[in-house]
């Protein structure tokens, strides 16, 4: 393959790459020092009395490993803002695959320039991981500079939260093969988007339900049913644990990649609107 | 003759149920200029893009160089260049940084020759593609593709959006093309423009092929308009053969099937404030054409 579609891909992917991964850092770095903060004795007596059980479900490990700086810092892999960005970071990266050049009249210049459309994809797809490898890893560097700066006050081993790293790596990666084989298939970049999103919406919510319902089968209609980082940092055997729920995340997700060649190689390129 | 260099046979596309294109055979042959004409949605752009393998024929068969232009349509590339009718570029980079791209990128691509193009048509290469004209977007797109080292062009309006001057440059770059042996195809709806270029032409309504075919000498007509000067009020007696209609008050005009040389010798003895002299060939072939069709 062309040096220059790689150099391409590159430019195309780190402005956002590097931004991710630098707030991804910055806080996993705040949440520990947030966490050294934090009277984990109060803590544990407010979750314990203050929130009721099926709020108490919503928490991704048992009440008394949250207690712990452990268990506080591992939560940092949950929280809200780490998993919007990688979300964010997979959909926009996944949208721009196809449609996103396909729409801005880009694609068929690459395409009537000698490029293959299984070397087009296969370049996109796979500085994405690289990238979407750096997101994640930045997390966790984050984690591992906030432990060797800030003292817990106990000794944890940085390398604890690295299943939960591949765990997080392993949604993105989904999120972002999904995303893909949707632009593959698409013409506008913002109907992938809108797709993707609707989805995603849809499972979070059902995640969210068989937490706090006695459904708890629902979690198996989710993908966010497999994304337990949290939890695998506390597990006796993590990496078993980590590659029983990543592995058929990869899977799927390499399923949905080898979809969008499918679906690319068989397309119209339409002319850009 | 030679071997064709891009070939349709029994081509056709169609988008459910939208004929788009239909039973479109077709010969390109080296050193040859075929313009291609068409009202709109008439399938120029598709039979184009199809060479370009970027559709998928439904039925029939698109060659160049005699490779499939669907199933080996990265081959395809090394022996064609083309422009979309509609150039959307790389929109954050600047001209210089787009033809480095795809100059790199292209296996028959020659960068100084594009940035020495570009410099001739008067293009700032330092702009970004956001922050350019149309026509400056046009030109930069030209240079690129013009630049191939590449048998054949094709080429989908090309001098959509380019001023007088551009266009006439770009017109007499491609002219010079078919000196060097290689083939063009371009689609237009400037007639006059087709007429200038082309060797052949081809002419598509409604998805089909309805005329393919020399713009032969013996065919060449002329509409001459005159405006008389204010005050002239003498009567007309052009030569024979030439017909002569009132337009306005101090406006007539011509069709003549050749220049002769006395119907110029009378043209010279008017006070004539304005000679504008057209081609007509193509224009009457054209209409003829889809009169045809409608009918």
């Amino acid at each position: 393959m062309n040096a220059a579609l790689w150099r391409h891909a590159w430019r195309e992917n780190w402005p956002l790459g590097t931004g991710m991964a630098t707030l991804l850092l910055a806080y996993h770095l705040l949440f520990v020092w947030m966490v050294s903060l934090v009277d984990l004795g109060y803590l544990g007596t407010f979750l314990r009395f203050g929130l009721r059980l099926p709020l108490q479900n919503l928490l991704p490990i048992p009440l008394e490993q949250v207690t712990t700086s452990r268990g506080m810092v591992s939560l940092a892999w949950m929280d809200a803002v780490p998993v919007l960005l990688f979300s964010a970071w997979a959909v926009a990266r996944g949208s721009d695959a196809v449609s996103g050049p396909l729409d801005r009249g880009e694609l068929e210049w690459l395409l009537t320039a000698g490029v293959s459309r299984c070397g087009f994809l296969a370049a996109q797809i796979a500085v994405a991981c690289a990238w979407s490898m750096l997101v994640v890893g930045a997390g966790w560097v984050g984690t591992l500079l906030g432990l060797w700066w800030i003292d817990l006050g106990e000794t944890i081993r940085p390398g604890t939260f690295l299943p939960a790293v591949v765990n997080t790596w392993g949604v993105t990666f989904f999120l972002y093969a999904f995303t893909v084989l949707v632009s593959a298939a698409g013409r506008y970049r913002r109907y992938t988007v809108g797709v993707v999103g609707a989805v995603y919406a849809v499972q979070l919510i059902l995640k969210v339900v068989a937490r706090m319902s006695p459904w708890k089968w629902l979690a198996g209609l989710t993908f966010f049913g497999a994304f337990e980082p949290a939890w695998l940092v506390h597990q006796e055997h993590p990496w078993w644990e980590c590659a029983k729920y990543t592995l058929p995340l990869v899977g799927l997700g390499a399923a949905f990649l080898l979809l969008a060649f499918w679906a690319l190689q068989r397309r119209d390129v339409p002319a850009a609107l | 003759m030679s071997e064709p260099i891009a070939c349709t046979h029994e081509l056709a596309k169609c988008y459910g149920t939208l004929t788009a294109l239909e039973d479109c055979t077709l010969e390109v042959h080296p050193g040859e200029v075929l313009g291609l004409l068409g009202p709109n949605g008439a399938g120029k752009t598709t039979l184009l893009r199809i060479w370009a393998g970027l559709i998928r024929p439904s039925r029939g068969q698109a060659r160049i160089a005699g490779l499939d232009c669907w199933y080996q349509a990265a081959a395809v590339h090394r022996h064609l260049g083309y422009l979309p009718g509609e150039v959307r570029l790389f929109r954050r980079m600047s001209g210089q940084a787009v033809l480095e791209l795809l100059g790199k990128l292209h296996p028959r691509g020659n960068v100084a020759a594009a940035v020495e193009l570009a410099r001739r048509w008067e293009l700032d290469l330092s702009c970004r593609v956001d922050r350019a004209s149309s026509g400056m977007r046009q030109k930069l797109a030209l240079a690129h593709v013009c630049s191939l080292n590449v048998p054949l062009l094709v080429l989908d309006e090309p001098t959509a959006n380019l001023d007088p001057d551009a266009r006439a440059q770009v017109l007499h770059y491609l002219r010079g093309l078919r000196s060097e042996g290689k083939a063009v195809v371009f689609s237009s709806h400037v007639l006059s423009e087709v007429e200038q270029v082309s060797d052949r032409v081809a002419i598509l309504y409604q998805g089909r092929l309805r005329y393919v075919g020399a713009l032969e000498q013996s065919r060449r007509s002329y509409r001459i308009r005159l405006r008389l000067a204010a005050g002239a009020n003498q009567t007309l007696r052009p030569p024979p053969e030439c017909p002569l209609r009132r337009r306005g008050s101090r406006q007539w005009e011509l069709e003549v099937p050749r220049l002769q040389p006395e119907l110029l010798r009378w043209l010279a003895t008017l006070p004539v404030e304005e000679v504008q002299v057209q081609p007509l060939a193509l224009e009457q072939l054209y209409r003829q054409v889809i009169r045809q069709e409608k009918t």
